[in-house]
């Protein structure tokens, strides 16, 4: 992104004098173009600092098969919550500065993804990781305690007809979008998802607004705080446990029943544990979808990034052959086997204890 | 012919690993397009004296198991649409292990009627019996198919994304 150019574009959406001062895209950005970006804003004499945060797809689309303006619009409806996220100012569908990409800009909230020191093996970090874990089940419980009707979030997503259906809603949704998306003929993936269908849990802990892609890495702390909630590409609306089952590692910070036990103390609703299980085999497909879609692009020539293919080619058939391994596994034996041979594909960073 | 485009593609590799990685220094996006390519490499390296053998090894399982469910239907219904598909599929002329890239057509031919057939037994198209001895079939040769093309893609992948 061209320093002059977005200083130029600035001024004409704030109306006034934007000088960039400091321009930076975070690594890696795979699933969109994260920049950071420090300003001047205002007339010289009366000038005031401002960092924001400009979101934009990638040349050929993102790897999450979501259109940026449903993140947008999950942030404008955030704002008027009490849902810590960054303040959304405005989405723009086809600006020239990104060569046409969508991208959206926000405020920069101050803070880490990663607090450093979370991992090391010490009793004082052990009992920060305590106190982190609990600080994220508390927060996480905020979204999930959401009258998410009234914010008006039904509008822009599906919502499953009762806590019995929604696991069916989610995997039906996603079996749709693997059925558009992918690549190839993938005839284990199409026998996994009827493995799916054959193990749903019976019912969801409730139905309420969720994140879709949460824990260490995805939202930003200062002081072991979450200060703000990041990346709502993925929100839907379903069953909660899927955020808790998919907060990578944080359920292995501490004691896992104490953990749930004080989420269910905050949520103010019980959790059907048996679920936690459902969804670390789940999570497996739903990367491997992400990342096969994100093959697409690359496979054109509009994305030549070749992480695209060591991910969309590789990692797909590394989840591939997961996924085959378990079809004959009931949920508890597979999800156990996942969770041990389960590479997170952005980041080889381990959360602690576990 | 020396060196063999294994040997290459090693020594290309070794050489952005060990001259160009560290050259990169701080600069994250360097480096992972570094380590990316070094993946794809290592993939290649498996990937080109496999493919073909691989593909026409899988090929011939394909067909033979596609040709074995098309008779099964048959007899259990002489009219049966998939029946005939599949034997169409198992009539096609044999392409030779050179030809990669028309292996892999045929290939995506095969993995196609096979997840069809995989949809039509879990949707019960036929009798409980059927449909069982569909998916049967099926899942062994899905295990084979998974076994034979290991090689090309597992220890390759298995490291740091990028």
């Amino acid at each position: 992104m061209n320093q002059q150019e977005l200083s130029a574009y600035l001024s004409g959406k704030f109306d006034e004098p934007v000088a960039v001062t400091g321009l930076k895209q975070t690594f890696p950005g795979m699933s969109r173009e994260t920049w950071l970006v420090e300003t001047l804003r205002g007339k010289a004499g009366a000038q005031h600092g401002e960092n924001l945060v400009v979101r934009v797809d990638p040349p050929g689309g993102s790897i999450v098969p979501v259109p940026l303006f449903f993140e947008w619009q999950v942030y404008e409806r955030l704002n008027r919550t009490e849902i810590p996220v960054a303040q959304a100012y405005w989405y723009d569908g086809a600006p020239a500065l990104s060569q046409g990409r969508p991208l959206f800009v926000r405020a920069m909230v101050e803070g880490v993804t990663y607090p450093p020191g979370l991992q090391a093996d010490t009793a004082e970090a052990a009992e920060r990781r305590k106190h982190v874990v609990l600080e994220y089940v508390e927060k996480i419980a905020i979204i999930h305690r959401l009258d998410w009707k009234s914010y008006g979030f039904g509008e822009i997503m599906p919502a499953p007809s009762s806590p019995e259906d929604a696991m069916r809603s989610e995997l039906m949704r996603w079996w749709q979008i693997w059925d558009e998306i992918r690549t190839e003929p993938f005839p284990v993936i199409t026998e996994a998802l009827y493995w799916f269908l054959e193990h749903l849990p019976k019912r969801a802990a409730a139905v309420t607004l969720c994140k879709g892609q949460t824990g260490i890495g995805e939202e930003i702390w200062q002081d072991d705080k979450i200060v703000a909630f990041s990346d709502w590409e993925l929100a839907h609306i379903g069953d909660p446990i899927q955020d808790l089952a998919l907060s990578q590692g944080m359920l292995n910070m501490w004691d896992r029943q104490k953990i749930l036990a004080h989420y269910e103390s905050c949520a103010g609703f019980s959790l059907p544990l048996e679920n936690i299980a459902y969804y670390s085999v789940w999570e497996v497909f739903n990367s491997m979808l992400t990342l096969n879609a994100g093959l697409r692009a690359f496979l054109s020539g509009r994305n030549r990034r070749l992480a695209r293919a060591t991910l969309g080619l590789g990692k797909v058939k590394v989840y591939e052959h997961l996924l085959g391994s378990i079809l004959d596994m009931d949920v508890e034996e597979a999800a156990a086997f996942c969770i041990k041979r389960r590479p997170n594909p952005y980041h080889d960073k381990k959360v602690s204890g576990g | 012919m020396r060196p063999t485009s294994v040997e290459l593609i090693e020594r290309i590799a070794e050489a952005l690993d060990q001259s160009v990685l560290p050259a990169v220094g701080d600069d994250k996006w360097a480096a992972s397009v570094v380590r990316s390519a070094t993946t794809l490499l290592a993939h290649l390296a498996k990937r080109i004296p496999l493919e073909a053998p691989v593909l026409l090894a899988d090929n011939e399982d394909a067909k033979s198991v596609l040709s074995g469910l098309a008779l099964r239907l048959h007899d259990h219904s002489p009219g049966d649409e998939a029946a005939q598909e599949l034997r169409s599929l198992g009539d096609a002329e044999p392409i030779p292990v050179y030809d990669a890239p028309a292996l892999d057509t045929r290939d995506r031919l095969y993995q196609t009627a096979i997840e069809r057939l995989l949809r039509s037994a879990h949707e019960r198209a036929w009798t409980e019996d059927i449909n069982a001895y569909v998916l049967g079939e099926i899942r062994q040769y899905l295990k084979r198919r998974m076994e034979r093309e290991r090689d090309i893609y597992f220890p390759a992948f298995t490291g740091p994304p990028f």
